[in-house]
């Protein structure tokens, strides 16, 4: 289990320390960019509309991939419903500028658990069993 | 920390930006301001090389596609050419290869479509 802080100035070394960990469990090399992706789009949100920075645990358990994100800024996410989250079924709404869309889009499962001042989404990832 | 390196040379076919580095939320003032800047002079076309560039976000291709949208207004659009395999991957999941042309490589004058596929 990984536990590390984020900010502003640090997003590149949160980038490359979660394609690390998901390399290291063995992910093939898209998906583990798939994981950069989303965690990278969710720390951006803590960033810009939360608290300004923020927190990535990561864990295996059980054959998936959990990276949560959380910070306390007011909710982030404007909603506690992950359906609230734009669906990817529709195209990209370039124009509002939702990095959501792309984590909705990469990651197997999200859960979202947001309240006033505090804000925590938890993207899941399957991970490939060892042959 | 993210640093985008933005160079901009006249070529045959027109001005060609160049981005080197990574791009996110906190240099897509950057990356807005360079654009803004060529597209003041009224041109109709722009392509940008990304062969240089590691990684973008939905903050700056946000910014690229909202350039192209002006130049698409004149008649023109935006080129994105030889994208690295986190960029292009990044590039298809958002469908942008739908919205503009990506060429594959950044060799100027090639004939062909040379579009990026959906992968």
């Amino acid at each position: 289990m990984t536990d590390q802080r984020f900010d502003a100035a640090s997003l590149h070394a949160l980038r490359e320390a979660v394609l690390a960990y998901a390399t290291a469990a063995g992910m093939p090399e898209r998906r583990a960019i798939d994981v950069m992706i989303a965690v990278h789009e969710l720390a951006a949100n803590a960033v810009r509309h939360g608290a300004g920075w923020g927190r990535l645990r990561m864990r295996i358990t059980a054959g998936a991939l959990y990276c949560q994100v959380t910070d306390a800024g007011p909710a982030s996410l404007g909603s506690q419903d992950s359906d609230q989250i734009p669906a990817p079924a529709r195209p990209w709404p370039f124009q509002r500028g939702h990095g959501l869309w792309l984590v909705r889009k990469a990651a197997d499962r999200i859960s979202v658990n947001s309240g006033p001042g505090r804000s925590e989404v938890t993207v899941v990832f399957t991970v490939p069993a060892t042959p | 920390m993210s640093r985008l390196e933005i160079t901009v040379d006249a070529a045959a076919s027109g001005p060609l930006m160049r981005l080197s580095g990574e791009t996110d939320l906190g240099t897509a003032g950057q990356l807005r301001d360079a654009l803004a800047s060529q597209l003041s002079v009224g041109q109709r076309h722009l392509t940008v090389d990304i062969s240089g560039l590691q990684f973008a976000d939905s903050a700056s291709i946000q910014v690229l596609l909202q350039a192209d949208r002006t130049l698409k207004k004149r008649g023109g659009g935006l080129e994105l050419a030889g994208p690295q395999p986190r960029v292009a991957q990044v590039l298809r999941m958002l469908g942008v290869d739908q919205m503009l042309t990506i060429r594959p490589d950044t060799s100027s004058g090639t004939g062909g479509d040379g579009s990026l596929r959906p992968g």
